[in-house]
């Protein structure tokens, strides 16, 4: 049905980009990623029954006749869409996905050091993640008996972490939870190499996101420079003010995959309860969607999240528009997840 | 004599000119200013984001001790509320150098780019500038790619300078522009 691939028209960029080399490419790195995944792959993870308060109703547009060198079993990104409505409580939106994923304790080995990594790079409500999902993931990983939960963030030079995660009300809320929470700048830097990198070889990233599981917990939002900011882009917080400079001059959207390749987030929850369209990463329209996405495949995260922001913004073709986001590509080629909706299983689940 | 010194004094100051220091919010006019203010530096130790600094000889020497917001240290987050329950460099000024002012009425300068620097007019993914002003349409954008700060609309905070990732850097803060309320 998705006959994607040569057909990722950008409204802004010149196709002649990526090529089917680019792809044979991409697919040897994606058998390179699948080995090395250590998340726990939701294939006999069948759907939880569903309860009396939740629609659980998988669609998949999986296409049997998967070109991929894996012969045996083919991987199936699963991403969680969680619909309720604004009077949800934001920990059921976090618990239903999660179930959806196979539960937390499967997610998540016992004893592990998690990073949850909202956005708060900002001082403004809009901008920022719901510190109320954030605490809800917090609650909800505390299920898998962690040793510690970091709720970190390092925000663009010129916006003073410890003050926004206060206005923001992340820092008490994500404390009450039982997380710590970190100005991940005070954080010793360390170096870590990109495999495979498209524009650069090593990455300088804070100590914490080295040594975590990391979660990384974006707010849907448009973005100037990258189009979208999700779960991938938010991980541009992980990075100490100068490798954020240096991405800049280098390649933003390949940088942004290449930091994905050395410090692939395990699990991503996307927070469109209300989502920024239009514009951003601050300053943009503000659309309530009540949804909340979820997967351990970042990339497919991103995909189906962009889709859906694409659509409520009124775009042509939304399914493209998803498709033609840069550092979504070049994330996928490195084979940090797929963008190849073939090999990803949306599972619709209703809340409220 | 005098006609040998007075283009000198004038070449000197006209250097000093070039060299206008943009000062906190609430500052009076500048002789004023120089006046007044006895170099206590208690502004510079309060402010939260350790935007204000003294100024060095380089400056002046009228003007050595005198604070000046740096932005390449920090950012004036005076003019976004960050200090509106407590405006500490005006409060602690023992002189009235540096005089309450609204909120809305702060304009201590505004920002300058030199689009040879900048990394989106280069042709790079990059609009950290627009993405961190706080004031709408202060940093327009051409065709959606390339930022230009437009002085009417700029404030001075200072915080696009301060986030600007070119080395060297695309945007300059200057005081052009600045609005000095008179002394009391």
């Amino acid at each position: 049905m998705e006959d994607s691939k040569g057909n990722h028209a950008s409204p802004k960029r010149p196709v002649n980009r990526r090529t089917f080399f680019g792809l044979l490419v991409g697919a040897a790195a994606a058998i390179a990623g699948i080995i090395s995944l250590d998340v726990i792959l939701t294939k006999n993870a069948g759907p939880e029954t569903s309860t009396s308060t939740s629609v659980v109703t998988p669609t998949l547009a999986k296409t049997a006749s998967s070109t991929s060198a894996i012969s045996s079993e083919p991987y199936v990104a699963r991403v969680v869409v969680v619909k309720g409505t604004s009077s949800v409580d934001p920990q059921v939106f976090v618990d239903k996905a999660l179930e959806a994923l196979g539960g937390v304790e499967k997610l998540v080995a016992n004893g592990a050091n998690i990073l949850v990594k909202p956005n708060v790079g900002f001082y403004d409500k809009d901008a920022t993640t719901d510190p109320r999902i954030t605490a809800a993931v917090v609650k909800a990983l505390r299920r898998a008996l962690p040793s510690q939960i970091v709720v970190g963030e390092s925000a663009l030079r010129g916006i003073d972490v410890e003050h926004a995660l206060e206005v923001t009300d992340t820092r008490s809320l994500a404390e009450a939870a039982g997380a710590e929470v970190r100005d991940l700048r005070k954080d010793e830097v360390v170096s870590v190499e990109v495999p495979n990198g498209l524009a650069i070889k090593s990455v300088n990233v804070f100590r914490t996101a080295r040594d975590s599981f990391i979660v990384s917990v974006p707010r849907l939002k448009r973005h100037s420079a990258t189009n979208v900011t999700i779960s991938l882009k938010n991980m541009i917080g992980t990075v100490p003010d100068s490798e954020k400079g240096r991405f800049h001059e280098v390649d933003l959207n390949h940088c942004i995959a290449d930091l994905n390749m050395a410090l692939r987030p395990k699990l991503a929850i996307i927070v469109a309860t209300k989502a920024m369209t239009q514009r951003g990463p601050s300053g943009g329209v503000m659309v309530d969607l009540n949804l909340v996405f979820a997967s351990t495949d970042p990339v497919a995260a991103d995909l189906v999240a962009a889709e859906e922001l694409f659509k409520v913004e009124g775009v042509d073709d939304p399914r493209s528009a998803a498709a033609s986001v840069d550092h979504i590509q070049d994330a996928a080629r490195l084979g940090v997840g797929v963008a190849d909706l073939s090999k990803i299983e949306v599972l619709n689940v209703s809340v409220g | 004599m005098s006609a040998l010194l007075i283009p000198v004094y004038e070449a000197f100051s006209l250097e000093f000119k070039e060299k206008r220091l943009v000062r906190p919010p609430g500052s009076i006019a500048e002789d004023s200013f120089i006046e007044v203010c006895v170099r206590c530096g208690a502004c510079a130790q309060k402010c939260p984001t350790g935007a204000i600094l003294l100024a060095t000889l380089d400056e002046g020497f009228k003007e050595l001790g005198t604070p000046k917001i740096d932005a390449l240290r920090g950012a004036c987050e005076r003019i976004q509320g960050r200090c509106d329950q407590a405006a500490l460099c005006e409060q602690v000024c023992p002189t009235g150098a540096i005089q309450r002012v609204e909120r809305e009425d702060i304009k201590i300068g505004s920002t300058v780019i030199n689009t040879d620097e900048c990394i989106a007019w280069r042709g790079g993914s990059c609009l950290v500038c627009y993405e961190v002003c706080p004031v709408p349409g202060a940093i327009s954008l051409l065709e959606e790619t390339r930022p230009l700060p437009r002085s009417d609309l700029c404030v001075g905070c200072g915080r696009c300078v301060l986030a600007c990732p070119a080395q060297p850097k695309a945007l300059m803060l200057t005081p052009n522009g600045e609005k000095r309320p008179l002394p009391r």
